[in-house]
């Protein structure tokens, strides 16, 4: 027996003149029970209809909701590591261990399956990001940058390195949520971005300063 | 749009996050969500956003969907009223006043037309409304297009903020009482 006063605050809150606050199970219940009264009211509305992008904008919502927790998740495993790797120090101490953190980082997430690669590119000396998720089943590499400032007068360039070569340029960074550019590539191989001249680094090497870099690893789909 | 691709059959597969059926979804209901955030909301802006937060919000939560305590519509249509509620509360300074819900026709019904509704439904709980005195019954209204918060009902409705609460508990006891009667 459901009491008076449990079903004049259900109704409250499924109306929103309360906020739903911590619930029960049964004051869940009741809450969405008095929802199924109101709703009526909401469903019997002639429909309308948003604009043509929506779609596409909760699309991007989604994408940089995903991008976040990835980089929340290497950030994370990244501290983890610095953990483990400083234990591991203090414990072979007598040994001189060196533990050697590179900047720009290199990172990677651990992987179940090895459908698709990927490299969350950051930098210790500069805000933002770059998701690198690569297919190897169409040899397309999408980038998708959190957080950078593009302008008129440079470019963000793409490079790809494998254990044994040099970068090769790989294409310009578009100032949109994601480019895609054809690259072959291997788990273990490094993408990096490194801030050019509009046109592009005039040789075949990074011109300017490397700014992130992250290593292809194996991800679950 | 398939007449086999239901709401509860779509939230099934988005909880699985298959997103050819979050697609499937997003035609099926959007338009009446978006009736109801623009209902709320009052401003097309407002009403993309808070219909943005409503599909992220699903492709999230979709797992929670229990076809045992309602159909998927509702369950959807809750969603909406809720993030639109939030939306508008967060911009409420200057949007009220823009959007002049301080009209006369601010109680107004809205115009009803769905050719799949359910009208016994509709019509039971109108009937149910139409029992409770006049300001529950507009505060019920208000608070459920409009997204008012109880202080906000007193001062539209020109009654005490107590008055608004003590008369609302007792058109909830009331409306209930009817509605389960009408089962």
């Amino acid at each position: 027996m459901v009491s008076k006063s449990k079903h004049i605050q259900a109704a409250e809150t499924a109306l929103g003149i309360e906020p739903i606050g911590a619930e029960t199970k049964k004051e869940s219940e009741l809450r969405r029970r008095w929802e199924r009264f109101f709703a009526p009211l909401g469903l019997a509305l002639r429909e309308e209809y948003p604009s043509q992008d929506m779609w596409y904008r909760i699309q991007a919502a989604l994408d940089r909701a995903d991008d976040q927790r990835k980089i929340r998740q290497t950030k994370r495993g990244m501290k983890r590591w610095r953990l483990a790797a400083l234990a591991a120090g203090a414990i072979a101490a007598g040994l001189a261990a060196f533990i050697v953190i590179k900047s720009p980082e290199a990172v990677s997430l651990t992987a179940e399956k090895t459908e698709h690669y990927i490299a969350v590119a950051t930098s210790n000396e500069i805000e933002g990001a770059l998701i690198v998720e690569y297919d190897p089943s169409d040899e397309m590499v999408r980038l998708r940058p959190v957080g950078l400032t593009f302008d008129d007068s440079r470019n963000f360039q793409v490079w790809h390195s494998t254990p044994e070569s040099q970068p090769a340029p790989v294409g310009l960074l578009l100032p949109k949520s994601e480019t895609r550019l054809p690259l072959v590539a291997n788990i273990g191989d490094t993408i990096a971005i490194s801030l050019e001249p509009k046109d592009g680094s005039p040789s075949d090497a990074p011109s300017g300063s490397v700014l992130y870099s992250g290593k292809l690893t194996a991800t679950p789909e | 749009m398939d007449e086999g691709y239901t709401a509860e059959r779509l939230l099934v597969s988005v909880a699985r996050k298959d997103s050819e059926a979050f697609r499937r979804l997003y035609d099926l209901a959007s338009p009446k969500l978006f009736a109801i955030t623009l209902r709320i909301c009052r401003d097309r802006g407002l009403a993309e956003d808070a219909l943005q937060d409503t599909f992220t919000a699903i492709w999230r939560r979709a797992s929670a969907f229990d076809s045992r305590r309602g159909t998927g519509m509702v369950w959807l249509a809750a969603i909406a009223r809720n993030r639109a509620i939030n939306v508008l509360r967060r911009n409420s300074k200057d949007t009220r006043a823009r959007a002049g819900v301080y009209q006369k026709d601010a109680l107004r019904l809205p115009d009803l037309y769905d050719a799949r509704l359910d009208y016994a439904e509709l019509d039971s709980f109108m009937r149910c409304l139409d029992e409770l005195d006049d300001t529950p019954r507009q505060a019920v209204l208000l608070a459920y297009y409009e997204g008012w918060t109880r202080e906000e009902l007193g001062r539209r409705l020109e009654t005490p903020v107590n008055s608004i609460k003590s008369r609302l508990r007792l058109g909830f006891t009331k409306l209930r009482h009817c509605l389960e009667r009408a089962k």
